[in-house]
């Protein structure tokens, strides 16, 4: 390529959107149904589905806000991602409290109670757990414990529980464990929702990866004028269906791995000076997705381009 | 108004509940509100700003620039909205021949509160951190110093709710409400007028004028034939110690019964002549 035109050339521009897929609506769907009707669910989805993504977009069209005149605020829904290592509750418990803001130092016993009061104070109607499958059972006995304290007076005050996980095969994050005989397990399992308390949230048919290759077309057609993403459909599909990127053989295809298919080819037509992506150019990706992943490269010698950092 | 949303960066650096000043307040019942805005005990909000400072002492009654500025990120305001809680920027513009300008010192401020206002609106006017302070011309009640179990009432005490006394934890809006008399609200409203003249129309050179004009009337008091002089100048010594305090300064102004009226018609002659020049 001409080394004027590269240097011409505005760098890449990956695609960073949230885009409301087919998954997160089945996803927002079931965090819609906890906030509304004070619900409990487990909700599992493979990993690189857009979980978190979709809480963080649902925790921002939930109208949170803070004001000075009166001295209110307004969190219905808060959101945390259980803290990893650390099996205490009140690791949770600052977790909770950083949530609204500066967390002042005080002992648990205080921080405990002060949470109760807080939740209420701010109109929290929806508590929803990322990674949930990293909480301990001091977790889950001390979240128990705070919406209790909630529900009784003088709060008065239901809360929905989402603990969403990532989860392989069928098996959904604590179903077994709430199966259990102990008391604390049969207490969480009698609050879980009737119609669902556990649930898998599958990825995307061939039919809803049209779609959003139409909105990535969109948008990279300001780099490659001439992109045509959607006719890569099927061969898509098929790629990203393979049993080694989809581990539990649901036939379904993830956010993650879509968007690392689209991103890389068409990074590479760019960098090429190409209009459109090619057969070639996608496959090259398929396959360094499925046939290279564990490959291990070398890196020696002096790049070709130093980008400037900072 | 502040207004923050979970998009804003500053959601996770400000308080959980922020809270807007009131017209008037004073810095010290913000800071209770903040604290109970938040379900914090009284001072929560203090101990907050001295830690993220690495600081160990609060003035409210003279706070340090930066812990108005912490307290500025906290809720959300401007440093100039915060400043507005005390009366540093009107001390700030009498100083000048004067090394240190103070209301008044920190060991002779008693705390005085409106049970009224508190009971309202948890509301501690602004004025009450001046010197002299007794009537709440707002309700036409005095200010209450001491709680029915006769502890003085302190801002912050550690481990109690906001508002309530430091020993019993009585709630300030139950202390007893004691009507003014007509002289106790005309002597509220006479020092109220004295401390706004000097805020409004008081400069570095007129402070200083009035302070050499209480000199020579003091020096004309103690002067008696026969007698020895008085020996050093009384408002002299303070400004050589480097501090000097609005409250001496009104205090020998009410001692030499100096009427306040020529005063101040003198600094609004004196803002005539300088209009007319211009």
């Amino acid at each position: 390529m001409d080394s004027s035109l590269e240097q011409a050339r505005p760098p890449f521009v990956p695609f960073k959107d949230f885009v409301e897929t087919a998954f997160e609506k089945r996803f927002q769907g079931l965090l819609h149904t906890a906030r509304r009707n004070r619900s409990w669910h487990v909700i599992a989805a493979a990993p690189g589905s857009g979980k978190s993504l979709g809480i963080h977009d649902f925790l921002l069209r939930s109208y949170s806000h803070k004001q000075g005149d009166p001295a209110r605020t307004s969190l219905p829904v808060l959101a945390i991602r259980a803290p990893k290592n650390a099996g205490r509750e009140q690791v949770l418990g600052m977790a909770l409290a950083s949530a609204f803001g500066v967390v002042r130092q005080m002992s648990w016993s205080v921080r405990r109670s002060w949470l109760v009061r807080i939740m209420a104070q701010t109109e929290v109607g929806c508590i929803i757990i990322d990674d949930a499958q990293d909480l301990s059972v001091a977790h889950l006995a001390f979240l128990k414990e705070l919406t209790d304290n909630l529900a009784a007076p003088p709060y008065e005050r239901q809360v929905g529980l989402c603990l969403v996980a990532a989860h392989s095969g069928t098996v959904v994050p604590w179903q077994a464990t709430f199966a259990g005989p102990e008391i604390l397990w049969r207490q969480f399992r009698r609050r879980l929702d009737t119609e669902k308390p556990y649930c898998i949230v599958l990825g995307h048919t061939e039919e809803e990866v049209r779609p959003i290759l139409a909105t990535l077309e969109q948008f990279y057609r300001r780099q490659l004028p001439d992109v045509q993403l959607q006719r890569w459909t099927k061969p898509i599909f098929t790629w990203l269906t393979n049993s080694v990127l989809d581990l539990d053989a649901t036939g379904r295809v993830t956010m993650d791995h879509l968007i690392r298919l689209v991103t890389t080819t068409v990074r590479k037509a760019y960098e090429e000076g190409a209009r459109d992506v090619t057969s070639a150019m996608l496959t090259e990706t398929a396959e360094l997705m499925i046939l290279r992943r564990e490959e291990i490269i070398a890196i020696d010698g002096l790049p070709q381009h130093t980008e400037e950092v900072g | 108004m502040p207004w923050i949303t979970l998009t804003d960066e500053n959601w996770y650096t400000t308080l959980p509940v922020i809270v807007e000043p009131d017209e008037d307040e004073c810095l010290g019942g913000f800071l209770l509100r903040c604290d109970r805005a938040n379900c914090w005990y009284a001072g929560e909000t203090v101990a907050h700003i001295l830690q993220a400072t690495s600081t160990k002492y609060f003035n409210p009654l003279a706070p340090a620039p930066l812990h108005l500025w912490e307290l500025g990120r906290l809720v959300g305001l401007s440093l100039e909205r915060v400043q507005q809680l005390t009366y540093q920027n009107e001390l700030d513009r009498l100083e000048g021949l004067i090394p240190r300008l103070l209301l008044q010192p920190s060991n002779s401020f008693l705390l005085g509160v409106c049970p009224e206002c508190i009971y309202q609106l948890h509301f501690i006017e602004k004025a009450v951190m001046l010197p002299f302070a007794f009537v709440c011309l707002e309700h036409e009640l005095l200010l209450q110093h001491k709680c029915s179990c006769t502890t003085s009432l302190k801002l912050f005490s550690r481990g109690k709710p906001p508002f309530c006394c430091a020993t019993c934890e009585q709630d300030w809006q139950k202390l007893p409400r004691v009507k003014a008399s007509r002289e106790e609200v005309q002597a509220e409203e006479t020092f109220r007028y004295i401390f706004s003249m000097l805020f409004s129309q008081g400069t570095p050179k007129r402070l200083a004028r009035l302070l050499s004009f209480l000199e020579e009337h003091r020096r004309s008091k103690e002067t008696h034939p026969g007698k020895k002089p008085p020996s050093a100048h009384y408002i002299s010594r303070l400004m050589v110690r480097g501090t000097l305090s609005l409250e001496e300064v009104v205090r020998e102004l009410v001692v030499a019964r100096v009427s306040f009226e020529e005063v101040f018609a003198d600094w609004k002659n004196d803002q005539d002549q300088i209009a007319m020049i211009e």
